[in-house]
């Protein structure tokens, strides 16, 4: 087990060194002068030198590549060309937004997601079955991002009860702005969960040891809940583990349509700057996000069912 | 139904039911600034990037440095002449090579005294490397170059007469001088915010420390600024408002509801990067007559032009340039812009000193631009292909692909790539890289110097002469108007220069831009220069609501 | 997202290809007509765009904006579905747009189909140190923030609608990879004990007549599947500017031009939304009946 959990961590630290190197190098290629952009678009050509020979920009690249790998190692990824403050900082200061809306959006969809799947598998090929998946394949097929302007359109700006975008603190003050991000998310994300429920808890529901139980004369909503729910949310918490992923690069989304000062957003604005620091920085917090909690999920999976072997 | 769902409906239907009670209430999430004071509710799209005069150069930055500090001089409403700030008086001397400044009895925000050597130490801030200071309004001074490279020992480019004396001291005569200092970059530091060996462009804006109207009482990056009136403000019934309450991240749109929900108080001008409240914003009010009066608009001093590479094919032959230059139609422009563009024909805005008022309109001649095509070998257009940059934002992108559409109707094929300000700025001033492209000069300072230098002199090496055109006339004409001190030869040596410029058909002037804002009925002075300032923008201090 | 998991599909296949009833079983239900129909559509007017298309998509037309500039609303005269902030006609633009929608969702979900099954054939056949090294070049994949990272490239180096199709089918082959890696290991024991029973048929032989046609029934409905996946993904890229240059008609840059007019032109961010919706809805039917086709002995 020891082994296996060093094994896992060594992997991770390649992950996030694999991927922090592509994005380093990539930013590397960026055909622009970074002296020149933390410099400013009029400044001259001596300050524009003056400032290379500070930030070590010319350097050959496996020096400044050193550093930088040296430096991350102090967590410290750089400044920021368009802030011009100390990049990591800066995106951990977003963190905590992102972390409230990445929460909320997950509970949406599974508050939607769940009890419908359980819903049209107790009901399967029923005339409600066929209406409620039919709704929730046309939820997931929407835009995400159209979806939410959509929702702004209506509720918010036409019929004004929720507000158009941005945050609102963390404390319930701030909840009326979770709303609509989250419930966009829930919708379009909810099918995910609920169509693989549904699939999963129909083939446990099959199973030959449900029926017995049944056959014994066990009540129904007895059966329900101890085998069949279950055994049927594991491969929920693997899809989660799986689905980490996605959510974050569905975030970027979402914090962009309702203004959300989170880290996608923040992540966007220095794309478009091409604040190379910046983008380091997230992109080092996103690798390590999802590493880590995708060996949290394997964990809590292992400890479920001991049957699994990892060796 | 089954119980089971029956409780996870029940559950959803629950948490909806609280999320929507508190979502009726008012939806105040923010912090409130004080109670009982008038407050001026404002708005920016993004994070402010520095409160350093040094670096907040740009347009979202530029606002709130105005703000917090002061400067030596400043311009009247009008921004047709320079009026005392810091500096009470002043006089040239040595052929207008020295400038003796008299300074007032004036404190930072903090009590510390405004002093002739807190003066001194700024310049010697702005010209040490590691401040990476964005604007080079200092340059001229002696031994600024050297002490460029090497910032230890005394600076003789300033010298301190007195505790409110100083004198600067230049190479050669600046005209402009007077004009750079009322900018942003021209702010007077508190040296004893930042210790004399460690200071760079984090440790000041995380601390901004001025004598301007306005202090910083909290900034919260992604969310809020809160400013408030400084104490020690010297001039007289100024600040009008006590506290400023500006919330960061919201997107036009958003700012446009809040306007609507009168939670926001001014909406546009400096307040936003393109210096306009955004279409739809302006759609609104052109429909809506109860609006009209509090819609006010000026022109902005910025230059929108499309400008040739002379040194990269099909550019390099004056034919085909003439040929894209006769084919631009600017009022489609101004039209897709609704309306909010003056077309431009030449590249001093009207309202600066050094606009040529003699100079015609520039028309669009379809009929020449496909005769000089053919003449050039490219009849109907055939084999004319070429790549223009330009910027990456949505209004930018809008006008790059109407320029590509008016040039196919003479058969020209040109390819639009928006780029990052990072690369487009790296590929412009290389020199074999970019064929063409959309650029805008804005004025960093209301001085036709900041125009013509930056962008025709050819001699000037990583200058803005992106069309790379060089003509000795050009230059002369240039250095002329940059050194002479009588303004009306200076205006004479402009307007040969700009002909001469015009004639090069290297730089096609596109429009000018216009500035607005929106604001409420409440909000005072209706006078729009205080909201439209052509050099200073909003001037916050004015401001006040009913 | 819609993809059934690895498990799921593989056993739903875990039969011996029955290929004619699967094929009945599919073309048997009604909305395998109704989604199939759409995208016959779809596909016809994206090939017929220069006939169908009544205006030039990227000629911005005097008559096509108010003298203020503002862009005409639905049903104007010579504008059924309105005209974009330069003049230009949406439902021109929207049947261009559906040209790259389909290049860039089948395309990429081809690129992944094939790059995927073959690495993950590849890993289950040989095993052993081929398999760790494939397999956790899938698990990177996996973990890489793909969105950030794609229009980050694109804002470099610029977009093109090659580029960003290579890219998504890369990032699509990691779920494919690993439902043939699955596969073939199941297959290969099969043919192992195949083998072992009947005489002189070779491996290489017995691979060849069940691994592939049992393979690509497998992968197949994944992969239609992902093409709606792959067209929200690059209308997601799109929107956030990562998109082909300027004036490309494509449905996510629209949405986002017509998000920045939402209180006076809502009509341009909804339709090409629409048109996304209604296609990914049509491709993931098609999908999901094809699934339940192969399922429906159990």
């Amino acid at each position: 087990m020891s082994r296996y959990i060093a094994q896992r961590l060594v992997w991770m630290l390649v992950t996030v060194w694999g991927v922090l190197t592509i994005t380093w190098v990539i930013g590397f290629l960026v055909p622009s002068d970074p002296a020149r952009i933390i410099a400013g678009v009029h400044a001259t050509p001596q300050t524009v030198a003056a400032v290379a020979r500070l930030y070590g920009f010319n350097q050959p690249f496996y020096v400044q590549y050193v550093r930088f790998l040296w430096n991350v190692l102090h967590l410290n990824v750089g400044t920021s060309y368009h802030f011009h403050a100390s990049a990591l900082p800066l995106v951990m200061q977003r963190l905590g937004a992102t972390g409230e809306l990445g929460l909320a959006a997950v509970l949406a969809e599974l508050l939607i997601g769940v009890p419908l799947g359980i819903l049209t598998a107790q009901r399967r090929d029923t005339r409600l079955d066929v209406l409620v998946s039919g709704g929730l394949v046309a939820g997931s097929s929407m835009p995400t991002y159209w979806f939410g302007i959509l929702l702004i359109y209506v509720v918010a700006f036409k019929a004004g009860i929720l507000p158009v975008g941005g945050f609102g603190g963390y404390g319930p003050g701030g909840w009326s702005y979770l709303v609509l991000p989250a419930v966009t998310y829930g919708i379009t994300g909810a099918a995910y969960y609920g169509r693989l429920l549904r699939a999963s808890l129909i083939d446990v529901m099959a199973q030959d040891h449900v029926r017995t139980a049944r056959a014994k004369g066990l009540s129904g909503r007895g059966v329900l809940w101890r085998h069949v729910v279950r055994n049927g949310l594991m491969p929920l918490v693997t899809q989660l583990g799986i689905d980490l992923a996605n959510t974050l690069s569905g975030l970027i989304v979402l914090e962009t349509v309702f203004d959300w000062p989170g880290v996608g957003s923040l992540v966007v604005q220095a794309i478009d700057y091409v604040d190379v620091p910046l983008i380091l920085a997230a992109t080092l917090l996103a690798s390590v996000l999802v590493v880590v909690l995708n060996f949290a999920v394997d964990l809590v999976y292992l400890a479920l069912d001991p049957r699994i072997s990892y060796t | 139904m089954k119980s089971s769902f029956r409780a996870a409906l029940g559950g959803a239907v629950g948490l909806s039911l609280v999320l929507g009670a508190s979502g009726l209430g008012l939806a105040h999430g923010h912090t409130r600034a004080a109670a009982g004071s008038s407050t001026l509710n404002l708005a920016v799209q993004t994070d402010i990037p520095s409160f350093d005069p040094a670096v907040g150069v740009d347009t979202e930055s530029v606002e709130f440095v105005d703000a917090i500090y002061s400067q030596l001089v400043t311009y009247s409403p009008t921004g047709q002449t320079i009026e005392p700030d810091l500096a009470t008086s002043w006089a040239w001397s040595d052929h207008n090579t020295v400038l003796t400044m008299h300074l007032r009895k004036a404190e930072f925000s903090n009590g510390n005294p405004v002093t002739a050597q807190d003066v001194k130490w700024t310049v010697e801030f702005m010209l040490n490397p590691k401040a990476t200071a964005s604007l080079p309004i200092y340059a001229g001074l002696v031994g600024a170059a050297a002490y460029a490279k090497h910032p230890t020992g005394n600076f003789a480019g300033v010298t301190v007469l007195g505790t409110n004396v100083v004198q600067f001291h230049f190479g050669q005569p600046e005209p402009y001088f007077l004009a750079a200092l009322t900018s942003g970059s021209g702010s007077i530091l508190d040296p004893s915010v930042v210790g004399p060996d460690n200071f760079s462009a984090g440790k000041i804006s995380g601390h901004p420390v001025g004598s301007g109207p306005y202090m910083i009482q909290t900034y919260t990056p992604g969310q809020q600024l809160i400013l408030v009136k400084n104490p020690h403000y010297y001039m007289p019934g100024l600040p009008k408002t006590d506290t400023i309450d500006v919330k960061i991240g919201l997107s036009p749109s958003s700012q446009l509801l809040l306007f609507q929900q009168h939670k926001l108080d001014v909406i546009g001008g400096g307040l936003s990067d393109s210096l306009q409240i955004d279409s739809s914003a302006f759609l609104q009010q052109y429909s809506n007559p109860t609006l009209h009066k509090d819609y006010l608009t000026n022109v902005a001093l910025e230059t929108y032009y499309f400008y040739l590479n002379t040194q990269m094919k099909p550019f390099n032959n004056p034919l085909v340039r003439k040929a894209v230059f006769d084919a631009i139609d600017r009022s489609q422009l101004q039209r897709i812009l609704n309306g909010r563009a003056v077309p431009a024909n030449q590249v001093i805005p009207p309202g600066m000193f050094g606009h040529d008022a003699n100079l015609p309109t520039l028309k669009t001649n379809l009929a020449a631009a496909r005769a000089l095509l053919a003449k050039a070998g490219y009849p109907g257009g055939k084999g004319l292909t070429f790549t223009f940059v330009g910027f990456n934002d949505p209004t930018s992108i809008k006008i790059e692909q109407a320029i590509q559409a008016q040039l196919a109707q003479i058969g020209i094929k040109a390819t639009v790539k928006p780029e990052a300000l990072g690369p487009l700025v790296q590929g412009v001033l290389t020199k074999n890289t970019d064929q063409a492209g959309y650029a805008l000069w804005q004025d960093d300072y209301a001085d036709p110097e900041d125009f013509m230098w930056n962008m025709f002199y050819s001699q000037n090496p990583g200058g803005w002469d992106i069309s790379f055109y060089s003509n000795a006339k050009l230059d002369a004409a240039i250095t002329a108007g940059d050194t002479t001190v009588n303004q009306a030869a200076r205006l004479l040596d402009y307007n040969k220069a700009q002909k001469l410029g015009l004639a090069s058909y290297a730089w096609i002037p596109l429009y000018y831009g216009v500035t607005d804002i929106l604001k409420q009925p409440n909000v005072e002075p209706a006078n729009k220069l205080y909201y439209l300032h052509p050099v200073l923008q909003l001037q916050l201090q004015y401001l006040y609501k009913n | 997202m819609l993809a059934p998991s690895v498990d799921e599909v593989v056993r739903a296949s875990d039969v011996e290809p029955r290929g004619p009833s699967t094929l009945v079983r599919f073309v048997r239900q009604p909305r395998t007509w109704l989604a199939g129909g759409f995208v016959l559509l779809l596909i016809l007017v994206a090939l017929g765009a220069p006939l169908v298309s009544p205006k030039n998509p990227d000629f911005p037309y005097p008559n096509g904006l108010s003298m203020i500039g503002a862009p005409l609303p639905p049903l104007s005269a010579g504008f059924p579905l309105g005209t974009d902030s330069l003049g230009r006609d949406v439902l021109s633009r929207l049947i261009w747009g559906s040209r790259l929608a389909l290049e860039v969702g089948v395309g990429s979900s081809a690129v992944a189909l094939v790059g995927g099954t073959l690495l993950g054939m590849v890993a289950g056949y040989f095993k052993g140190a081929v398999d760790v090294a494939i397999m956790r070049w899938v698990d990177m994949m996996l973990a890489f923030p793909f969105v950030l990272f794609v229009i980050f490239v694109a804002a470099v180096f610029g977009s093109s609608v090659p580029i960003i199709l290579v890219a998504i089918g890369i990032l699509q082959m990691a779920p494919i990879a690993r439902l043939a890696r699955a596969k073939t290991l199941e297959i290969v024991a099969m043919a192992y004990v195949e083998a072992a029973t009947a005489s002189g048929a070779s491996r290489a032989r017995i691979l060849a007549r069940h691994a592939v046609p049992n393979l690509v029934t497998t992968v197949l409905p994944y992969a239609l599947l992902q093409v709606g996946t792959n067209i929200t993904l690059e209308s997601a890229l799109s929107y956030l500017g990562a998109g082909p240059p300027p004036p490309t008609p494509d449905w996510g840059a629209m949405v986002n031009e017509g998000q920045q007019g939402l209180t006076t032109t809502p009509w341009l961010f909804f339709f090409p939304g629409l048109c996304i919706m209604l296609t990914v809805v049509a491709f993931n039917l098609l999908a999901d009946s094809w699934l339940t086709a192969i399922r429906a002995t159990r």
